[in-house]
């Protein structure tokens, strides 16, 4: 658990507190840990972690329904730009949409191709 | 009996239907591939209208208009796209309209498209035209959204969010697949929420 306003002591069992930034306490348990690690749901960690690289596979469920007018928390509030290689998908009982993606982080300059682009990037490149 | 109106669009995995100008994600944000186009290419086939509203015809005609559009070797499913029979729902767009086989009528999405659902006898098919399928959809007259995510997330240079607005819907997932192992289409029935 990361988080440097909680108080000790956490009443979790097999729960480690990580006061410094997750970043970095994440890169040392990739470098140093052989056990995989998921995190759930916490949009501020997770797109920290992303941006610095360290997400191997970022798993979506889509739920079927449209919240347009009471959905809050935006999930990709402040992320950068991503390239996606889908590497698993899968469909549940009452249309959970599950795909599991490699994520790879954009940067760099911007704007080698066109400005202006369509509604629906019909366009051909 | 009506017609089937299908709402088809296309979005990044964060719900973005297009980018601003310093991206340079390119068409389809370069994640096109053979199964997408055979899949556009045969959904075009079909015998259907397709309904427009008038930001999409204008950048569809700025880009593949047979006239004037700034393309001129259009693939093959661009070229499908445009020679589809078009209703065209604008108060502000003048005709004549460079489209092979446009009618441009003028008054509210609502009243046309509920008009066009009675008397249709082919499906229709809308593409883009956020504002006009979002009131569309407020109305209960979207009977599919057909959602094609492709593999990017544009926080950085998204614009155009598909659903920005929208009313609350639950879906019911009709159909699923995925295309060139890395882009999903989605086709679900809304109903509204509430």
């Amino acid at each position: 658990m990361f988080s440097s306003t909680l108080g000790e002591p956490l009443a979790l069992p097999n729960t480690r507190h990580v006061r410094a930034g997750p970043v970095d306490a994440v890169r040392a348990m990739k470098r140093d840990g052989s056990t995989p690690m998921r995190t759930l749901g916490r949009l501020t960690l997770c797109r920290s972690l992303l941006e610095a690289g360290l997400v191997d596979r970022f798993r979506v469920v889509v739920f079927p329904v449209i919240t347009g007018r009471t959905g809050t928390d935006r999930i990709y509030d402040g992320y950068p730009d991503v390239a996606l290689e889908i590497v698993a998908s899968r469909t549940f009982d009452g249309g959970l949409q599950l795909p599991a993606y490699v994520p790879t982080v954009l940067s760099g300059p911007p704007g080698q191709r066109h400005a202006d682009q369509t509604e629906d990037a019909r366009r051909p490149s | 009996m009506t017609a089937l109106y299908t709402f088809d669009v296309l979005s990044t995995l964060d719900g973005y239907a297009s980018y601003g100008p310093e991206g340079d994600w390119g068409g389809y944000w370069g994640k096109e591939g053979p199964e997408f186009l055979d899949r556009r290419l045969a959904l075009y086939r079909e015998p259907q209208r397709l309904i427009l509203g008038a930001n999409t015809m204008r950048m569809f005609m700025q880009s593949i208009g047979p006239r004037t559009g700034f393309l001129k070797d259009v693939d093959p499913v661009n070229d499908a796209l445009r020679n589809l029979p078009t209703t065209v729902v604008s108060t502000t767009l003048e005709g004549p309209l460079d489209w092979r086989d446009a009618t441009l009528v003028r008054g509210d999405a609502i009243d046309v498209v509920a008009r066009l659902k009675q008397a249709s006898t082919f499906p229709l098919r809308s593409h883009g035209s956020l504002s006009m399928n979002r009131a569309l959809m407020a109305a209960g007259l979207v009977d599919r959204v057909q959602l094609t995510v492709f593999p990017v997330i544009s926080g950085q240079t998204g614009t155009r969010p598909v659903f920005e607005g929208a009313a609350d819907f639950d879906l019911e997932l009709i159909e699923s697949r995925t295309l060139d192992g890395h882009t999903q289409e989605l086709i679900y029935r809304p109903t509204r929420h509430g």
